[in-house]
Formats: structure tokens, sequence, C-alpha cells
């Protein structure tokens, strides 16, 4: 598809996604411009024109215009990723940080970094690097991080 | 200038503290190594590191931050230099020399080389930054809501302009960005905007969070369009020879009038909201090209092709540092990052940052000068050391940043669902690069959206509803001629550059 053509409706269903939230702005301001919906009118019109703009410069462009491929593998890369991501979110605060975060790389690795020969390595990063992280920022930066089932 | 070298004798004895010197050197380093990682740039490397500046003072804070800046600017080029791999964009015209310099087996001379350029215009441009801070920032204190607004409309249209090249897409992004910083509530009427009902919105979505997730989490997805294709064993096990690291005077002295000319054009394009380092390189190096005895020789390992740039990145990314100081604007990217990250501890950069917060920013352009000294320290004796890193297979890299990224974002808000949006920012981060859409130019206008909304608003209601105000006096009538040039002045250069090439036809 072209990049002109995706980037121009999307532009128009944002704006349009925006606009209806001005509709349901109040404005208690009585000088005209400066109140609460100004600045978004104006921004939403402005979206507006440009996202048209380029998608009449799509349509003009025709054949020559730049078109997006996007690669199955990493579509799929990313929903595992995703995935993993909504695990961790969920995970999170019942599990701890450290036990959930080293779910989470180690997931990660594993789904990145395949092969034999990487599944020692993909152990050890994913367990290493989040205690690593767990001791420099809950102990020595004394950022609160939850502790979940663990006693420390 | 007796007044300054008063305040930067202060700001020297401020930054002249064991645990500052300790922080530099760390920032340094983990700069150095952050640049050298494809597909971690500058404002990735500060993004996940933020966290580590909590609990600091705001001068140590600042000071870090300069630190993994300026050593993420010495790291890019190492990757330039020893794989054709660029840690960033700054980073690109190193490759032009440096590349053929290493397959040549002066691999050495040309870390040396790379490092010495750098320091001498980074060192530079701090004189700059020290000399043009004050008054930039006299002149700004004087500033209303109207300079203001126009103030930030020219560096939110010369960002979507210069930054990509493509004005369209660079706009859109620009009034997107704004949107998003709409939404919350409303600084001047308290009334709630766009939240949707959820509570967490009312205090806005924090830019920090959707940088880290653009950065950290889209950038790594963007990596995954060549990761998924490589063989880590072909790539890693490319043995890199590096031998001595220096050079001859010869070849100092051949290398100095070019990086002191480079440095100035650096530094000037630096300044420029949006241009950034990648042009400010370019410029400098095209510049030295036309003037070389013999220009035929650059892009085949000239040593002065290579020292150019270098000197040229360093003082690009101190220049960018003035409009965030002085004005409160980022002026790239990375600047954006620093300047959010800055509002986490409490520094407010603008006009008043050098009188209100005098010690703090003296001590940062002092730690400017000793950054640049120990990332020389660094680079020169661990250069062997240090590249041993560009053998770490990105396949376990990318993973620990994403995981840096969650553990950034829980560190500012302590929030789940700020881990949902820096996951959906993160596949939003990869279709706006693969869409071609300047990131750069809509984290801007995020930033500056709420900034600029207020300015606007403020001006409006001094001017009664008339909108002559924003024309009504010298300096923002230079906005408005500066915001043209910005619109029109790149299109009458790739003209010119069009007829130039038809008529060498």
């Amino acid at each position: 598809m072209k990049k002109n053509t995706i980037i121009g409706i999307t532009g128009l269903v944002i704006s349009a996604i925006y606009g209806y939230g001005i509709t349901n702005l109040r404005n208690p301001s009585e000088v005209f411009m400066a109140g609460t919906t100004a600045f978004p009118i104006l921004i939403t019109i402005g979206a507006v024109v440009f996202s048209l703009i380029i998608l009449i410069r799509g349509f003009v462009q025709g054949d020559r215009a730049d078109t997006v491929e996007l690669d199955p593998k990493v579509l799929k890369m990313m929903g595992i990723y995703t995935g993993i991501f909504i695990i961790y979110i969920w995970i999170f605060n019942k599990l701890g940080f450290l036990i959930s975060t080293i779910f989470m790389l180690t997931s990660m690795l594993f789904a990145l970094n395949r092969g034999k020969s990487q599944r020692v390595i993909n152990i050890i990063v994913g367990v290493v690097f989040p205690t690593i992280c767990y001791i420099v920022f809950a102990k020595i930066f004394t950022i609160s991080l939850p502790r979940g089932i663990l006693p420390f | 200038m007796n007044e300054i070298i008063t305040n930067l004798a202060g700001g020297f004895s401020a930054i002249l503290t064991v645990s500052n010197l300790i922080w530099i050197t760390f920032g340094g380093f983990l700069g150095t190594i952050i640049g050298m990682l494809p597909g971690i740039g500058p404002a990735t490397g500060i993004a996940i590191l933020i966290p580590l500046t909590f609990g600091m003072n705001p001068t140590t804070a600042l000071a870090t931050m300069v630190a993994i800046y300026f050593g993420a600017m010495f790291g890019g080029s190492r990757a330039s230099i020893l794989l054709n791999t660029p840690g960033d964009g700054g980073a690109i015209a190193a490759t032009f020399d440096g590349y053929p310099m290493a397959q040549q087996g002066k691999a050495g001379e040309a870390l040396a080389m790379s490092a010495v350029a750098s320091i001498i215009g980074g060192l530079i441009a701090v004189v700059f930054l020290a000399i043009l801070s004050q008054p930039i920032s006299n002149l700004a204190i004087q500033f209303g809501p109207q300079q203001y607004t126009m103030l930030m409309l020219f560096a939110l249209v010369a960002t979507s302009t210069i930054s990509r090249g493509n004005m369209l897409k660079g706009m859109l992004a620009t009034f997107i960005g704004l949107m998003v910083a709409t939404v919350g509530a409303d600084h001047l009427t308290g009334t709630t905007r766009f939240t949707m009902g959820i509570a967490e919105l009312y205090q806005g979505i924090d830019f920090l969070i959707l940088i880290i997730g653009f950065y950290a989490i889209g950038e790594v997805y963007v990596n995954f369009d060549k990761l998924l294709y490589v063989n880590e064993n072909e790539r890693h096990d490319s043995e890199i020879k590096v031998g001595k690291v220096g050079f001859s005077k010869e070849e100092f002295k051949e290398c100095l009038a070019p990086i002191l000319r480079s440095t100035p054009i650096g530094f000037l394009v630096g300044v420029l909201p949006g241009a950034g380092a990648t042009i400010a390189t370019m410029v400098a190096y095209s510049t030295e090209k036309r003037i070389h005895k013999d220009p035929d020789s650059f892009g085949k390992g000239n040593i002065v092709g290579l020292a150019v740039p270098e000197a040229a990145n360093n003082a690009a990314a101190t220049g960018a540092i003035i409009p965030m100081l002085t004005l409160g604007i980022p002026g790239s990217g990375t600047t954006a990052v620093m300047i959010g990250a800055l509002m986490m501890i409490g520094v407010k950069p603008g006009p008043m940052f050098f009188t209100s917060q005098g010690d703090i920013a003296w001590a940062v352009v002092a730690s400017m000068f000793i950054a640049n000294i120990i990332l020389l320290l660094i680079n020169l004796p661990l250069a062997t050391q240090l590249i041993k890193i560009l053998k770490t297979p990105p396949k376990i890299l990318l993973p620990c940043v994403i995981t840096l990224g969650f553990i950034g974002t829980y560190s500012l808000t302590y929030s789940m669902l700020d881990f949902g949006i820096i996951a959906a920012f993160g596949i939003i981060g990869y279709f706006v690069k693969k869409l071609n859409l300047p990131v750069a130019t809509f984290v801007l206008a995020l930033i500056l959206g709420v900034k600029f909304e207020t300015s606007f608003r403020q001006a409006i209601i001094i001017g009664k509803g008339d909108f002559s105000i924003f024309a009504s006096e010298p300096i923002t009538i230079f906005f408005i001629v500066a915001t043209i040039i910005s619109i029109i002045g790149p299109r009458l250069m790739s003209m010119a550059k069009l007829n130039a090439a038809g008529k060498k036809s």
C-alpha cells in the first residue's frame, strides 16, 4: 500500500476522533480563540489540511509513490513480544519485579535468539540481567520495585 | 567576559567533586558503549538510563546526562569506522573515510583522530556555549507570550521542514504531537480534555513514557527488519584489527585547520532547531571537500575527511544544548529526552535558568569541559577494549534494552497503565518509522505542546482577540521571517541543486 495513502487516511481518522472529542468539551472562556477548545480546533484543522494534501499527493503520484511492505516475520515477532508484555503486566505486581522480569526477558530472548546453542546464553542473560537491574535500582538507587512473592 | 570567567570558575568549583567526577566518567563510559551499539542512539540511551539520575542532585543528574550524550557521540563513530555501521545519524559521515581507513589497516589512526577531533570540536563548542548562553538568556527573559509563541512556531516548523526533508509528513507529525499534548487538564482553565474518563490521564500523558515507547521499544522493532535475517555468526566472527591507536604529527597538522574550520559550522547548525548533528556533519564534510587540495581522495580513506565530521558532530551536539538550556526548547530528539528528564528532577531550563539556577547552569557548562577530557581519556587508551562491545549480539542486547525501558517507565510513574502505553507506542513507533514519519518532530511537538498552547492563548488574551499581536514587534517579525525561510529555504536549495545537476549533464 502507498505510504502517503496510509498516512493521509490515518491522519484523517485521528483528526476525526480528536474532533469528536472537541465537541464534548466545555468552553468557559469568553475571549474567542483563548478558550479551552480554540487550540484543539486550530490543530485539528491543520492536521486535516496536511492529511488531505498527503492523501492527494499519493493519488497524484500514482505508481511512482513509495509503498510500504510489512514483513510477516517481523509482525509475528511483534505480536509475540506484545503477548509477552501483556503477561508481564498481568504478573508484575503478583509475582514481583524480579520473577516477572526474568520471565519477560527470558521469553523475549528465546523468541528472538533461537537455536540450541543459544539456550544457555538466553537463560544466563535472562536471569542475571534482571537480577543486576534489581540490585542496582532497588538496593542502590532505592527505587521501589514490587517484591511480590519473594521475601527480599 | 570577566563575568563569564567568574561564573565558569564557580561552575568548576561546584562540579569538581569526587562523586560528580565518578558520575561523569561513568556516564561517559555508558554513553560511549550505547553510542557504539547500532540501533541505540543517544536519545534511546538517555531515555533508558533516566532512572540512574533519580536521587541525584540536579547538577550531578544534568552532568551525567551530558556525559552520556557526549559519550554516545564519541561511541557512535567507533561502529562507523570499524563496521561501516553508524551508531546514530551524526556518525554517518564518519563512515565515508573512517571505514576505508580501517580497511586499509589504519583503524588505529582513524580511532585516535576521531577521538582527538571530537574533543577539539567539543571543547571549542563549549567555549562558544559559555559565551553565548548568558546573552541569549538575557534576550529571552524579555520575551512575552507572543514572542514565545512565534519562537516555538519557528522551532516546530523548522524541525518539520529540516529534519527529513519532508515538510508535509513533518507538519502532520507536529499536529498529531500537539494533539497528544492537549490530553489532560487545560492549564489555563482546569477543564479536563480528551481523558476518556481515565483518571490517570488528568495530568496528561507523560511524554517521557511515550519517548521510551518510541525509542526503546519502537527502535527495537525497527531493528527486527534486519535482525531476523542476520546470521549472528557471520556478522560477529569478523575480526576487527585495530593495531596501534595513534597518529603522526604530520597527520595532526594536516587535520588541525580543517577541524578548526568545521567546528563553528557544526556548532551553528547544531543550534538550529531540527537540523542536528547529521546535517552538521554533512555540511562540514562537503564544505571541506570543496576547498581541499585533493577532493578526489575524500571517501577513499583521507584522514581529513574523518576529522572534519567528527569535530562538527561534537560541536553540533554542544550547540543543540544552547536552545534547550537558554530557551527551554529542545532542538533535537536527544535534547527533547534530556529536557523531559530534567523536568522530572525539578530543573526547568529556559530563559531564567542561568539567572535563577545559575549555579547549576554554570556547573553543567563546566561539566561539558570535563566530560570531553574524560571521554578522550576513556576513548584513547581503552579503544581496543571498547570495540569488543561491538561483538555483542543484538539479539541478546535489544531485549535487554526493552527491559530497561520497562524499568525506566515503572520508576517514573509506578503505573501499570504506562506499561500498556509504552507497549502500544512501541508498535506505533515501528509503523511511524516504516512510513518515514519523523519521530523527533512528533516528540518536539509533544514536549512544547502545553507551553505553545498556553503562550498562544495568553497572547490572544493580551491582544484582545487581535492576531496582529504576533507581528507587532521586531522580534516576532524576525521569527515569522525565520519560519518562512525554514519552509521555503530547503525547497529553494533543492531546486538550486537540480538546476546545477541539469547544467552539468
